[in-house]
């Protein structure tokens, strides 16, 4: 009995340590993430899957950065305010950035559809309503293609929520000196657990 | 090249070319004394100018002490080439394969010409009367035309020139190019430098350097001497090189009757749009603008330059159209969604840009963009409107949404020289960029402590402590700011005189506002 549990124990430890590996390197369908938020995204995005995010709108770009930092396409809908210095500021390559400003309800899905076959990650402003036929054919269409979409407010059956908020500001006081920098704040809630990461602004690659 | 046996060559030479040239674009009489310049020499002149002393060398200032109602005119040698064309065409009605030497100057291969008038002097004799016919009816001018057989350009250049008004023909014999050439100067065959260095040796004429030697003229003046021998022996490149017309390009659709249709223009536009496609195609040509005019029936014209970074192909140019056309439709504001105000005659577009294609190879690394890329966003911007989808970048400049330039796919972006990036821009904001700039500014209020709205006069002044922020949503405290910072844009067009100020509120947002005396915009946002 001894000499049968000192293998097992080694080979459970083996196996552990290989899941373990596993979890940590990324997956093949999953999107790459911005180098300040792998720790709270070790594996990337998922692919194929729905993000909601709240709140920030330097979040947004933060995520926009990291598959355009790789080379991939991405998308943006819906924001006709886009900040696009702020976003060059973030490491996003604005030669591979599409941007739909405008957008009737009608065309949402079927926009979002066809940008999601050719770029890694879309980012759109939901419509107000989306029935739940169109959500599951959206969600199909993204599975196939493998890429990201991440709504700026509620969307049912999010793979996550997330939040960015902005903490503190430096810099500018009563009547002078001028903004130079603040910390932004993003949360993760996924399966009721919530973990955080403060990124400086402006980051530093 | 130059071998022993050049061809037989019929050249055709009008004596004055360059100032007849400018006399017929610029319409001035013939008796009027003219000067064509370059870098301050004249280059050319009339016979009324050379009559009172302006030669060809001079400066302008000593040719206008000359003549003081001498008329200078800068020497155009694109506009003269163009005034040639004309005559070009003229001797391509009686021979073939023109090849042109320079503007005033053309020469055609005479063996065939000869053989079908039945001789050399038959041919040249028809293509003088031709020419004389035509300039009279055509151009209205009388020209002085010449005409030269010999063997060579060269020698037939050569045979041009001594010809006169009363006799324009000069034929020098088959293999008689050395005998005509001995007697001229060395210096029709060589450069200056070389013609004042043969001159000092006492080589005055070509007849004296074809005695010498060849390899021994080659070893002591280099391939200039060379070639200098080599012309004066009657040697001359056995080829002439007709010119290419290139091909017309553009398309050409006429309506009859006139329609108002969109889908039926653009389906009627379709096979001239695939065949200017192909065309290019088949002159290895690429297009990247191009230039629709659409007429419509009130005599208008609805014009238009549409740009593609990459190429136009037949789908793109139906695109640009349709699009024009529903700029249209949207100008006349119809209720009909598909039919525009006015009729449209017909529609044009003619390649604005043109390259050749191997320059446009697709390097390994090419810098455009995914073709699948490319055909999604095409499609959608097809389906949803040509200024739907776009791209941007980052240009220079101190208001933010000037900072901010926004293209439609497909549309070319400004190069980084336009963008200006580089330059100082005082007054742009410092620190990170805002995150959210609006496209459209929205009106707020800026208060005081005691509910005051803040003001700032002409000289910077503000009327009181920011301490309120009233936006739409709501009211919030203002903890930080700073300001005013002046931004001096174009004052001397009367511009507004705005100040921009920076600051945070109770609910860590951070706001760009512009106050344009008692009235508040945002700008922009950091979130």
């Amino acid at each position: 009995m001894e000499r049968m549990t000192a293998p097992t124990a080694t080979r459970v430890a083996e196996l552990h340590d290989l899941l373990q590996r596993h979890e940590q390197t990324p997956a093949a369908d999953s999107v790459p993430v911005h180098p300040a938020l792998t720790e709270l995204f070790p594996r990337g995005l998922r692919g194929g899957a729905v993000y909601a995010l709240h709140g920030s709108m330097s979040a947004a770009l933060a995520l926009l950065a990291g598959p355009s930092l790789a080379g991939s396409w991405c998308g943006v809908v819906g924001l006709p305010d886009l900040g696009v210095e702020a976003a060059a500021e973030w490491g996003v390559r604005l030669d591979r950035l599409a941007l739909v400003p405008q957008i009737s309800p009608a065309d949402w899905t079927s926009v979002i559809a066809s940008l999601v076959e050719v770029t890694a990650l879309v980012v759109a402003t939901p419509p107000e309503h989306i029935s739940p036929g169109e959500v599951s054919r959206l969600l199909a269409r993204l599975r196939t293609s493998g890429s990201t979409l991440v709504v700026l407010g509620d969307w049912p059956r999010a793979a996550a929520a997330l939040t960015g908020r902005i903490v503190r500001w430096a810099g500018l006081h009563a009547g002078h000196g001028h903004l130079s920098g603040g910390t932004l704040r993003f949360e993760v809630t996924e399966r009721h657990r919530t973990r955080h990461v403060d990124l400086a602004i402006p980051v530093r690659p | 090249m130059i071998t022993n046996s050049p061809v037989r060559v019929m050249l055709l030479w009008c004596p004055g070319w360059s100032v007849l040239a400018a006399r017929l674009t610029q319409g001035i009489s013939a008796d009027q004394a003219i000067a064509l310049t370059d870098r301050g020499f004249v280059v050319a002149c009339s016979a009324a100018a050379k009559l009172e002393g302006v030669t060809v060398g001079l400066r302008i200032r000593q040719a206008q002490h000359r003549c003081p109602e001498l008329i200078v005119l800068p020497h155009d040698v694109v506009a003269e080439a163009r005034a040639f064309e004309p005559v070009l065409q003229a001797v391509e009605e009686k021979i073939p394969d023109v090849h042109v030497v320079r503007p005033g100057i053309a020469a055609v291969r005479a063996q065939g010409a000869g053989r079908f008038y039945g001789g050399e002097h038959a041919a040249a004799n028809a293509l003088l009367a031709h020419l004389h016919d035509f300039t009279e009816h055509e151009l209205r001018l009388p020209v002085d035309l010449r005409v030269a057989v010999a063997d060579g350009l060269f020698t037939a250049e050569q045979a041009a020139y001594t010809s006169s008004t009363v006799t324009p023909l000069h034929i020098v014999p088959a293999g008689g190019s050395a005998d005509f050439l001995a007697g001229l100067p060395v210096a029709v065959a060589c450069d200056k430098k070389l013609d004042n260095l043969l001159q000092r040796m006492g080589i005055r004429k070509l007849g004296d350097l074809v005695q010498l030697p060849r390899d021994q003229v080659h070893a002591r003046f280099g391939a200039a001497g060379l070639r200098a021998h080599q012309l004066a022996s009657g040697e001359d490149a056995p080829i002439l090189s007709p010119r290419t017309v290139p091909p017309e390009l553009g398309m050409h659709v006429v309506f009859d009757p006139a329609t108002d249709r969109v889908e039926q223009i653009i389906a009627h536009c379709e096979p001239a749009a695939s065949d200017f496609a192909q065309l290019l195609t088949r002159s290895s040509l690429i297009c990247t603008e191009i230039r629709v005019t659409v007429q419509l029936e009130p005599d208008a014209l609805f014009e238009r330059l549409w740009r593609h970074p990459w190429q136009f192909g037949s789908s793109e140019v139906l695109d640009r159209i349709r699009w024009q056309l529903e700029d249209l439709a949207t100008e006349a504001a119809t209720v009909d969604d598909d039919s525009l105000g006015a009729s449209v005659l017909s529609v044009q577009v003619l390649p604005e840009s043109i390259d050749n294609a191997e320059h446009h190879a697709q390097g390994l690394w090419g810098d455009r963009p995914d073709e699948k890329v490319e055909h999604a966003l095409t499609t959608l911007q097809h389906r949803l409107g040509h200024d739907a989808v776009l791209t941007g970048t980052v240009a220079g400049g101190r208001l933010l949404h000037e900072r901010r330039v926004l293209r439609p796919w497909g549309d070319a972006l400004p190069t980084v020289r336009e963008r200006r990036l580089e330059q100082p821009w005082p007054g742009a904001v410092p620190g990170p960029a805002p995150a959210t700039v609006f496209s459209s500014a929205s009106q707020v209020q800026v208060l005081t402590d005691l509910g005051e709205p803040v003001t700032v006069d002409d000289r910077g002044t503000v009327s009181g402590q920011p301490a309120w922020l009233r936006l739409q949503e709501g009211h919030r405290r203002i903890e930080q700011w700073a300001g005013p910072w002046p931004i001096q844009q174009r004052w001397w067009r009367k511009g507004r005189h705005l100040n921009r100020f920076q600051l945070t509120d109770n609910q860590q947002a951070a706001w760009l506002l512009l106050a344009d005396g008692d009235t508040w915009f945002t700008e922009a946002r950091y979130d």
